[in-house]
This record gives C-alpha cells, sequence and structure tokens, in this order.
C-alpha cells in the first residue's frame, strides 16, 4: 500500500519534470520526487531518518541554483535555458 | 492512512497544476506534512520528525528565493505531446514492471539487527547537508554589481 | 590501523569545516592548510598499501562495514593523489574567483564522497556517499556563477538526481527480497532470486550509475557539465568523479553482488563500444577545447567498460589499468585546458595557437598527454589499450578489437589536430600575458605527465602492486561474500 503511494507520488512528480516547461514547477516535482523516495525507504524499514538530510540538502541546493539562474537568464521558462550546445 | 494517502496525491497534483505559487506552496508544504503523517504511521518515528522539520525550512527557503518570479506560467498549449509522451512511457515502465510488483514480498523484512547506530551514514548525511548549504551560500554570494539574492 | 579507513572520510569532511572557518585568514596560510591535508590523504592511501599487501582486506566494522580490498584500494590510490595534485593547482587556478574557501570546503567535502563510495560495502552508504560527492560536485559546477555554468549546474543535478533515484530504488529492490543493504550479505541471497527481479535490478544499477559514469546513452550532461566547470573541477570530475561513482560502483555491483553473467557482459560491451565509438566521433567536430576533452572522456570510459565487460582476467586488467591511466591523463589535459583558458581566456581552437613558445610547460606536458591518451608508446596509455585489444582477440571478439583500434586512429587525429591549433601554427591575435601559468599548476601538470611516463616504462610494476589486486577482487566475483563474511 505504502509503496503504491511511494509509486505514484514518484510519478506525478516525474510528470512535472518531464512535462513542465516552468522551472519553478520543475524544482517543486524533484522535491516530490524527494518525498516519495523518503517514504519508499522507510516501506523498506530503513527506519532511520538520515534520508531526511539529503532530501532536504538536495531541495535547498536546487533552490539555489534555479534562483541563481532566475537571476541570471530572467526567465523561468526551461526553452529558453538553452545557451549550450547538446 | 489510505485518507491520507489520497490527501497527499491531490496535494502533490495542486502543487503541480496550481497556477499560483502561493497555492502551490501551501500545497506542498501540506504533502509535506502528510509525508510526515505517514512515516509515523510507518513506526518511523525519527524520520518523521525530521521530516516535520523540514517542511517549514524548505517552505522558508523556497519562499524567500523565489518570492519576486513574475506571476506568469509559461503557456500550456505546447505541453500536449510530451505529456502524452510521459504518460505512455510511465505506463509503458508500470506496466513492464507488474510482475516486480507483484513479487515484492508483503511481509518486508524487519531486522533487528538494523537498529544499530549507524553512525557513518549519519555523518554522511549531515555532511550532503552541509554540502547543500555550503553551496548555497557560494552561489547565493554576492560580487561587485551582482545584486545579493 | 583499520581505523584510517573511516579516517579518510571523515577527516576531509572535518577539513571542510575547518576551511569555512578560516575564511578570513591569509591566503598563503589557507592554502597551506588545504595542501597539507590533501597531501595526508594522498599519502595515507599510499601507505596503506603497505599495511594491506596485495589481495588481502582491510576492514573496518561498526554500524556500517568499510572495506579496503585490491579494487577500492586502486580507486583510493587514483583519487586522492589525483585530488592531490589538482588542489596544488587549484590554489593558484582559483584566485580568478572569489569565496576560494567555499571552493576548498566543496572541494573536501566532495572527496569524502569520493572516498566514502570507494570504501563503502553497504549498499546505503553508498547512495549517502555518491550524494554527497554528488551534491558537492553541483554547487562546484555552478561555482563562478556564469551563465553557461548554471545551466549545465542545472542539467547536471537533474540528470544526477534522476540517476540517484534509479540507483535508491535499484538499492530497494535487493533490500526488499534480501532484507539487508550490506553487499556482502545481500549477494548469496540475490542470486537465487527469479530472473527478472535481478534483471530489473540490475537494468536500473545500470541506468544509474551509467549516468554518472558518462556512459552512452546516458551521456548527455557530460559535454555540458565538465568545460563549463572551473579546470580543477573539470579535471576531478573527468578524471576522477566518473570513475569513482560511475565506473567503479557499477563493477562493484555487478561483479561482486549480482554476479557477472554472459547477458551482462554483452550489454557492458555493447555500451561500452558505442561509448567509445560516439564519443570520439563527437569529439571530432568539437572547436571548444574543453568540450571536446569531454567528449574523448566518454570514449575513454568506454574503453574501460569494453575491457572490464569482456569479464575476462586480461580485460578486466587492461580495464582497470586504462581507468588509472585515463585519471591521470585526462586529468592532466584538463588542467592543461585550464592553463590556456587562464592565460588566453578563450577555449576556442580556432583563436588559439602558438602556444608552445609561449607557454613550454603546458606545451609540452599537453604532448605528453596527448600522446598517452592516443595510446603512443612509451606512454601509459599504449599499453592499457593495448591490454584491452588483445584481451577482445583472445576472447574471440574479433570486431571489437577493430573497433579499438578505429577509435585509437580516431583519438589520434583528434589530438593531433588540438596540438596543430592551439599549440603549434600561427599565434593568432589573442592577448596573452608573457610567460606561462603560474608556478604551482605548473608543477601539478609536470607530475602528472611524469608519472604518464613512468607507468608507462615501469608498466610491469604498476600492473602487479595496483592492478592485480583489483582484478583479483573482482575475478573473486561473488566470492566477495564469502571473503568478507567468512574471515570473521
Amino acid at each position: 500500500m505504502i509503496l503504491f503511494s511511494a509509486t505514484i507520488l514518484f510519478l506525478i512528480g516525474l510528470y512535472a519534470v518531464m512535462v513542465k516547461k516552468d522551472l519553478v514547477k520543475i524544482l517543486l516535482g524533484i522535491i516530490l520526487i524527494q518525498f516519495s523516495a523518503e517514504i519508499y525507504l522507510v516501506l523498506l524499514g530503513e527506519k532511520m531518518g538520515s534520508t531526511v538530510l539529503i532530501e532536504m540538502a538536495v531541495a535547498i541546493l536546487l533552490i539555489a541554483i534555479v534562483a541563481r539562474i532566475y537571476d541570471r537568464f530572467e526567465t523561468m521558462d526551461v526553452t529558453r535555458i538553452r545557451e549550450l550546445k547538446g | 492512512m489510505i485518507v491520507l494517502i489520497v490527501l497527499l496525491m491531490i496535494a502533490a497534483l495542486i502543487v503541480i497544476e496550481s497556477r499560483s505559487f502561493s497555492i502551490s506552496l501551501t500545497a506542498l508544504a501540506t504533502a509535506g506534512i502528510l509525508v510526515a503523517a505517514i512515516l509515523w504511521l510507518a513506526q518511523a518515528a525519527l524520520p518523521a520528525i525530521l521530516q516535520l522539520a523540514a517542511v517549514p525550512i524548505i517552505i522558508f527557503i523556497l519562499a524567500r528565493a523565489l518570492s519576486h518570479r513574475p506571476k506568469s506560467d509559461p503557456p500550456a498549449e505546447k505541453e500536449i505531446i510530451p505529456t502524452v509522451a510521459s504518460l505512455v512511457f510511465i505506463l509503458l515502465a508500470l506496466i513492464s514492471n507488474y510482475y516486480l510488483f507483484r513479487s515484492f514480498p508483503v511481509n518486508l523484512p524487519q531486522p533487528s539487527a538494523l537498529h544499530e547506530i549507524r553512525i557513518m551514514d549519519w555523518i554522511g548525511a549531515g555532511a550532503v547537508l552541509i554540502a547543500a548549504i555550503i553551496g548555497a551560500l557560494a552561489l547565493m554570494r554576492k560580487e561587485e554589481g551582482e545584486k545579493k539574492l | 590501523m583499520s581505523y584510517l579507513l573511516p579516517a579518510l572520510i571523515i577527516f576531509p569532511i572535518i577539513m571542510a569545516l575547518t576551511t569555512m572557518a578560516l575564511y578570513r585568514v591569509r591566503r598563503i596560510w589557507l592554502d597551506g592548510i588545504v595542501l597539507t591535508a590533501g597531501l595526508a590523504v594522498a599519502a595515507a592511501s599510499a601507505w596503506l598499501y603497505s599495511v594491506r599487501p596485495f589481495n588481502n582486506l582491510l576492514l573496518f566494522n561498526f554500524g556500517t562495514r568499510l572495506v579496503l580490498d585490491g579494487l577500492s584500494h586502486l580507486l583510493l590510490l587514483i583519487a586522492n593523489m589525483v585530488a592531490f595534485l589538482i588542489i596544488i593547482y587549484a590554489a593558484a587556478y582559483m584566485n580568478k574567483y572569489s569565496a576560494k574557501e567555499k571552493f576548498y570546503a566543496l572541494f573536501f567535502l566532495m572527496l569524502a564522497g569520493i572516498n566514502g563510495t570507494i570504501l563503502a560495502g553497504d549498499l546505503l552508504s553508498i547512495f549517502i556517499f555518491i550524494e554527497l560527492a554528488a551534491i558537492a560536485a553541483y554547487a562546484l559546477v555552478a561555482f563562478g556563477k556564469g551563465k553557461r555554468e548554471m545551466e549545465a549546474a542545472l542539467k547536471y543535478f537533474l540528470m544526477g538526481e534522476l540517476a540517484s533515484i534509479l540507483i535508491l530504488a535499484a538499492i530497494g529492490i535487493v533490500y526488499a527480497f534480501t532484507g539487508t543493504f550490506n553487499i556482502a550479505e545481500a549477494s548469496p541471497l540475490f542470486s537465487d532470486k527469479a530472473g527478472y527481479v535481478r534483471g530489473m535490478a540490475a537494468a536500473l544499477f545500470l541506468a544509474g550509475f551509467g549516468m554518472k559514469a558518462g556512459l552512452v546513452p546516458f551521456h548527455s550532461w557530460l559535454p555540458d557539465a565538465h568545460p563549463s566547470a572551473p579546470a580543477p573541477i573539470s579535471a576531478m570530475l573527468s578524471g576522477v568523479l566518473i570513475k569513482a561513482l560511475g565506473v567503479y560502483a557499477l563493477i562493484r555491483v555487478f561483479y561482486n553482488m549480482l554476479g557477472m553473467s554472459p547477458q551482462l557482459s554483452s550489454v557492458l560491451l555493447a555500451l561500452g563500444t558505442i561509448s567509445m565509438l560516439v564519443g570520439v566521433i563527437l569529439a571530432l567536430v568539437q572547436w571548444d577545447f574543453k568540450r571536446l576533452l569531454a567528449y574523448h572522456s566518454i570514449s575513454q570510459i568506454g574503453y574501460v567498460i569494453l575491457g572490464i565487460g569482456l569479464a575476462t582476467p586480461m580485460g578486466i586488467m587492461g580495464g582497470l589499468f586504462h581507468l588509472f591511466n585515463h585519471s591521470i591523463f585526462k586529468s592532466l589535459l584538463f588542467l592543461n585546458a585550464g592553463a590556456v583558458e587562464y592565460k588566453t581566456g578563450t577555449r576556442d581552437l580556432q583563436e588559439l595557437g602558438g602556444l608552445s613558445g609561449a607557454m613550454p610547460v603546458t606545451s609540452k606536458t599537453a604532448l605528453v598527454a596527448s600522446f598517452s591518451i592516443s595510446g603512443i608508446p612509451p606512454f601509459n596509455g599504449f599499453w592499457s589499450k593495448l591490454f584491452i585489444i588483445l584481451a577482445c582477440v583472445q576472447a574471440g571478439k574479433i570486431w571489437l578489437a577493430a573497433a579499438a583500434v578505429a577509435c585509437s586512429i580516431l583519438t589520434l587525429a583528434s589530438f593531433l589536430k588540438v596540438q596543430k591549433y592551439v599549440f603549434f601554427g600561427k599565434a593568432h591575435s589573442t592577448p596573452q600575458n608573457k610567460g606561462d601559468a603560474p608556478w604551482p599548476m605548473g608543477m601539478s601538470m609536470i607530475i602528472l605527465a611524469l608519472v604518464c611516463l613512468l607507468c608507462g616504462i615501469f608498466f610491469p610494476v604498476v600492473i602487479s602492486v595496483l592492478i592485480n589486486p583489483a582484478v583479483v577482487a573482482l575475478a573473486n566475483g561473488v566470492g566477495y561474500s564469502k571473503m568478507i563474511l567468512g574471515g570473521f
């Protein structure tokens, strides 16, 4: 049951990351994925709290990156943040 | 428990689809608290408490860092194709994992040995957090002519 | 002595905090302290070889298990020695940036993560330390805060975290079916699970670690991230990170936990060969010095995976030797490119030229590195590529051997182009200050070049002392578990 909820939550987050063009939504999607990873790990019996720290760390750094990107690029539209060649 | 899970899904969807940043943030906070609740009910006390503490921190940082962005959300028309493609992909992934899910052990092993204090893991996780904070500080620093974030 | 193992993780973390606290100190003191710390870890890694002879194990058990066997020791040595040399270089190079203390702190945290990944005997620990190194790396790529760096860092971050989630899912599968995170304990329990369970776990591990290693088709973050980072970080990424987090973790899990099978071997061979060829072909059309090097990293990692995928003793030996060599010459190449950029302000091959006179140290060391990567005797790259090619032939895979040879030729062509446009030929109108790069940078480059030469000449020593124990550790396969559990 918990596995199910973790998976659905993950998929919602993944949908956001893959589909949305607004960088903020992508960011929020990543945070939701992190939440799902939390639940997933607890499901497995890994009752340590250390994973929450990682989740926070990922969120914090990503927020910093996104904020600085907005500062540089002046847009949150992912399709316009494409200076580098593929 | 089921109620919590359903609420969590709804909150997650609101986070993604809402046009307003504040509503998304509120929904995210709700989702985070629901996650903590689920963790608590699953007998994971420590993670639940940490999660509960993490939620306001994350929300606060999000609000401060991104408060000055414009309200405009890029237009939604072009999202149809990627949406369909990703949903198809997800569906295929789920189907191909069907057998895996079926055989997932219902009673997961609850090893008592796991309650030893895994110091190295805590140190590692703590270090990850420190790295993120230092990284954020490094990225937010101001140089001549830049705004302070 | 086994306390050295956790120390290799904890000490860098403490150094990171110390560095942050020292932000007001005069630069020369900060550099000095950092260099000493770097030297300490590098020396410790080397010294451990006297404590842990050849095929023995060194274990540390407290809550979680840290393992030093032939394989992890090889990676440990590579990581810490290269890191030390890069610190020397960075002491000069990073003067062009602000917040040097944060750079050092993040660098040490990254190193702690790398060491932790290498030493961990538990899947969960591996995950945590991979995250540590990765988070530090994302921040370091973005360190200069320019537009391109930020974009590259974002892309790297998203793909890297996606990879981490895949790895986590795979770890979850293993745990659900065996009840433990410990590699040694899980291994025997996992091998008799149903095929699709193991297949799913293998696929997820492959995708996740493959992404971290820059293996095709998971490589797309690499050509953006490696060039955009500050030069010492590019060198760390290409020279150490993709190896420790990607290749090492992959082969550890595949060989020692899941157990190699013909199917896994074929997959590795295929992906390795594709990476090898795609990397070098795309490198040929590049005009940005660092981007070109990044594509070559993809290609050379392909070589390594090809060798290891053969699963024969000679193949593994060739692959691991190449891993070692690549760390040396690829970091050297990135440091060269960094020195060029430091002095001339550009990475565009068409704008450079004639630097062999103006930058003799950089130029000569770049020549050494170019020869090494192209596989020209007597440098180290020649031997490792030779072994891989021979191993292919020995295993009956003639086409793969041909592909490897073809790739070598193309690599040579690519580097001839680099040499021509950067160091020889007419000097274009690029403003450059007189003289070569600052002496710390020069010193690192010279040492690395010397290692290329010496390891090439004395390759039998390198192989018997460093590589063979690692080969044994891998060839042991799932016997790893018995070794770790049985001895205690």
